[in-house]
């Protein structure tokens, strides 16, 4: 490892985590190689395509671009922090019963701001998803099952809510 | 969920169906949804290397000479391969089915031929020590002149492109893929009027969002392991094993999730290069495309020029029709040649018209090789025919519902091609769209059907 | 691989550290610069950071001042400086404009800077370190040669209180997260039936964004007629400098330029008569 590398400790899913970073390696890269975090994605390591999407402190944020020194004690939540296959949340349940996944290779990266946004919009227009989904590039599904899928959980997550209040 | 009523609602036992008309959960997209399906870039092995390609940054040039001296000194290379290192030097995706010719190189030899052919390649241990050496690698090129147009590329002055002397593909002797049926240019100078189009349609890059790749494994057996994710798993092993004079056996490959294809990942050309150098090294070798090359170097949907001139008849009929083509299959032959065979098949339409000529040049350029995506060569005529018979009934003053209900395909016409249509539903799915949109067809045109080769009649 | 990333801790440590080192690479949200050390293209160089330099703010006290590193997410929530928040947000997406910034966005190369023709359009001044000190500028002096050039550091974008009523249009091929054709930002505003003055900034379309003058003077003292719209539009055709690159043809550019100049000038015309 790199003379110059340091390290640098970030809350990851809840935990506290500790990484060693070469000068402007990007949070995808550490997330990916030394966390073993690998549902983040790698599509195009521009900002383009929207694959590397994660939260930094509750924002969808493109880890692609984003150096790990700027992640230094704040939070960071993965696909992997947003649900798992034994407790899906509703975004992933909607995701996968609504064929809004086909290849895959997006969905992590579309759950995570679709979740950012059902946090703050619980009830979303399609144009709203729309625009907020406009960096998440899907060569599958047309994305309009992801739109669907996302004004079901959304719809799914206010029932929820009426029945426990 | 129950099963929706149909109109069978069961087997022939009568029994219900229990998986037919049901919705069934996809086991797949649990991980893809939770981020654990397992991708090739998310697998990784102890002490893997990266492997870059050099790849030529002009057109059309020779190369004389490459020079690894300054890559070499850049911390963590460990080895560099070119055309001399590859056992047989020569990519021809279907070989084990027979089709020729054999023009490609894994690694470019005297010539290149596109921007981006690739004619070495780099290993290093860290992805970024890759980046540096392969930009650092020397090429002495001396520049050719180039021809990126499908119909300048046939001029006389063209520069020429393939090895064999001509810039198209020779179908058994002759200089395209032709299809007669009837006399086309008699019909026409017998018709009415004569309606034509010229249709144009650019390259369409596949843009999977899981860009290319693959890792070569060499295990303590001798053997080696390739995860990859091609669409062919089959080609992309058998051919690898052609490449490196190996036997097959010697190779597992592991395929799985493929992060979008759709044809895109089916001329796969990483794997034998991965191979070699793990062979070579005795490291698991990484090799994935960087976007820019997944958009600039891999295949292409080819870039198509069509020409069609219809005979018509002031009744409505179309009387003849002719179509010329000239399909871009860039610098390599690739599935072009077989997909212009597919097109000339297919470039009349689903319409049954009684003179029909075709000629489909199968054309070579300067530009990335084109090959397979969904439905190509017949897409290409799709588009063109069905903008040209909207055409046709605009000039006529003609419905083109009408227009194609009329000339649809019935069973037991001929296909310009000379075999007898069977089996055809394009009248009822041209009357289940007109449903679909709210379109109001006249009960003669609803009353027509598939099996009832009378019933066309005439635009009155 | 980048050989060292310092990371500035106040506004004047920054202008310190870039006057310093006008060989350094100075990076903002890092947007544009991430993908260039992601391959290599950083190797060995320096990258002084703004990250933390305390140049992410927006004050409001008649005026509007930015800091040059503030998020174009955070733009995108000013309600009620117009046409402002509706250029950040025709911007990439929601998760790039949460690394995008004010000042990033006024250095990018073109066709990209969609915040420039708005900010010209409302009279923007800059605020900008280098090795004589501190100096303000409008912004429409400084956008031809460049906001900031090596050795300086952009600290701030200000905007007057503005009078009158903003349009601004974006064509590109997707509505949404693709380069731009052309950007255009036009403000009027009127007394009585009269447009008082008129401000007309274009920007994709060529080499730099462009206020129009002979527009902006087509539309002063004019009752917004259709005669002054087309000289207007004319004008606007004229100064611009097409461009052909892999977005749009030059041709496209100009054919596209005419329209949304136009339909700008219409729309802030009729939204200033209300």
């Amino acid at each position: 490892m790199a003379a110059n590398a340091r390290a640098i400790s970030f809350e990851l899913n809840g935990e506290s985590v500790a990484a060693l970073a070469k000068p402007l390696e990007t949070l995808q890269s550490v997330l990916r190689e030394q966390l073993g975090m690998t549902g983040t994605k790698a599509g195009c390591r521009q900002g383009g395509c929207g694959s590397c999407t994660v939260h930094v402190d509750g924002e969808p944020t493109l880890s692609c671009l984003v150096p790990v020194e700027h992640v230094a004690d704040r939070e960071v939540t993965t696909i992997e922090g947003l649900g798992s296959a034994e407790e899906p949340s509703p975004l992933q349940a909607a995701f996968h019963e609504g064929f809004a996944t086909q290849c895959g290779f997006c969905s992590p990266g579309m759950i995570a701001v679709a979740s950012a946004l059902l946090e703050r919009n619980p009830d979303p227009t399609p144009e709203e998803i729309g625009e907020a989904l406009a960096g998440n590039v899907c060569r599958c599904t047309g994305i309009a099952p992801i739109i669907a899928a996302v004004e079901d959980a959304a719809a799914r997550m206010r029932e929820g809510e009426e029945v426990r209040t | 969920m129950s099963a929706e009523p149909g109109r069978r609602a069961g087997g022939g036992n009568g029994k219900p169906f229990d998986v037919v008309g049901r919705t069934h959960e996809r086991r797949e997209a649990r991980g893809h949804v939770t981020g654990s399906t397992v991708y090739i870039d998310d697998v990784s092995y102890p002490r893997m290397c990266h492997m870059k390609a050099v790849r030529s940054p002009v057109p059309h040039a020779r190369v004389n000479g490459i020079d690894f001296s300054e890559a070499e000194k850049v911390p963590g290379y460990v080895t560099g391969l070119t055309a001399d290192d590859v056992p047989k030097n020569v990519y021809t995706i279907l070989c084990l089915i027979g089709v020729e010719p054999d023009e490609e190189n894994v690694l470019a030899e005297e010539r290149v031929r596109y921007v981006g052919e690739p004619i070495a390649v780099v290993v290093c241990e860290t992805e970024e020590a890759a980046f540096e050496a392969a930009a650092k690698v020397k090429l002495d090129l001396e520049e050719l002149p180039a021809v990126f147009d499908v119909e300048e590329a046939l001029e006389s002055d063209a520069p020429i492109v393939t090895h064999w002397g001509t810039n198209y593909f020779v179908y058994e002797g002759h200089h395209c893929r032709r299809v007669r049926y009837g006399d086309a240019p008699a019909a026409r100078e017998q018709a009415d009027r004569v309606i034509s189009g010229r249709y144009q349609l650019s390259p369409i890059e596949h843009a999977p969002v899981e860009p290319t790749g693959c890792i070569a494994k060499p295990e303590a057996d001798g053997r080696v392991t390739v995860h990859t994710n091609t669409q062919a798993i089959f080609f992309s092993l058998d051919n690898t094993a052609i490449i490196l004079q190996c036997p097959p056996h010697k190779l597992r490959f592991v395929g799985g999730t493929v992060g979008g294809g759709f044809g895109g990942k089916v001329d796969v050309i990483v794997e034998p290069l991965a191979t070699l150098a793990a062979m070579k090294t005795g490291r698991p070798i990484k090799y994935v495309y960087t976007r820019e090359e997944e958009m600039q170097v891999s295949s292409t949907r080819s870039a198509s020029r069509l020409y069609v001139t219809d005979g018509v008849n002031d009744d409505g009929t179309i009387v003849s029709r002719e179509v010329t083509t000239y399909h871009d299959a860039g610098a390599y032959s690739r599935h072009s040649p077989y997909g212009c065979t597919k097109h000339a098949a297919n470039a009349a339409g689903p319409y049954t018209i009684p003179n029909v000529s075709v000629d489909v040049h199968c054309v070579y350029t300067n530009r990335t090789p084109s090959s397979a995506m969904r439905g190509f060569g017949v897409t290409e005529a799709s588009f063109a025919l069905e903008m040209q018979m909207d055409r046709v009934a605009r000039e006529l003053g003609v419905d083109p519902w009408e227009l194609r209900l009329r000339h649809a395909y019935r069973n037991g016409d001929d296909r310009p091609y000379r075999k007898t249509t069977e089996d055809a539903t394009l009248v009822e799915t041209i009357q289940a769209a007109a449903e679909l949109a709210g379109v109001e067809l006249s009960a003669e045109l609803r009353a027509m059907s598939s099996d009832d080769r009378a019933g066309k009649g005439v635009a009155g | 691989m980048v050989q060292e990333y310092v990371l500035a801790a106040t506004p004047e440590e920054a202008a310190e550290l870039i006057a310093g080192d006008p060989e350094a690479v100075v990076m903002g949200g890092g947007t544009t610069l991430m993908p260039k050390a992601t391959l290599g293209e950083l190797n060995g160089r320096r990258v002084i950071g703004l990250a933390r330099a305390g140049l992410d703010y927006v004050e409001r006290n008649g005026a509007t001042r930015i800091g040059a590193m503030t998020p174009l997410r955070a733009l995108g929530e000013i309600g009620d400086v117009p046409g402002l928040a509706e250029a950040a947000r025709s911007i990439g997406s929601w998760p790039l404009r949460v690394s995008a910034t004010v000042g990033g966005n006024l250095l990018a190369p073109p066709p990209y800077g969609d915040l420039a023709p708005v900010l010209l359009a409302l009279d923007a001044e800059i605020r900008v370190a280098g090795s004589g000190g501190e100096r303000t500028a409008p912004l429409a002096e400084a956008i031809e040669a460049g906001p900031a050039g090596p050795g300086e550091l952009l600290l701030e974008v200000g905007i007057p209180a503005a009078a009158g009523s903003v349009s601004y249009r974006r064509c590109a091929r997707r509505e949404l997260n693709a380069p731009p054709i052309v950007t255009v930002a036009v403000r009027v505003w009127a007394d009585g039936d009269e447009i008082v003055e008129a401000r007309v900034a274009i920007g994709a379309v060529g080499p730099r964004p462009l206020r129009v003058g002979g527009a902006e003077a087509a539309l002063s003292g004019s009752t917004g007629d259709a005669g002054a719209i087309d000289a207007a539009v004319a004008a606007g055709a004229a100064a611009v400098e097409a461009v052909d690159d892999a977005v749009a043809s030059a041709w496209y550019r100009r054919r596209m330029t005419e329209l949304h100049l136009r339909r700008a000038i219409e729309a802030a015309v009729a939204a200033e008569r209300g």
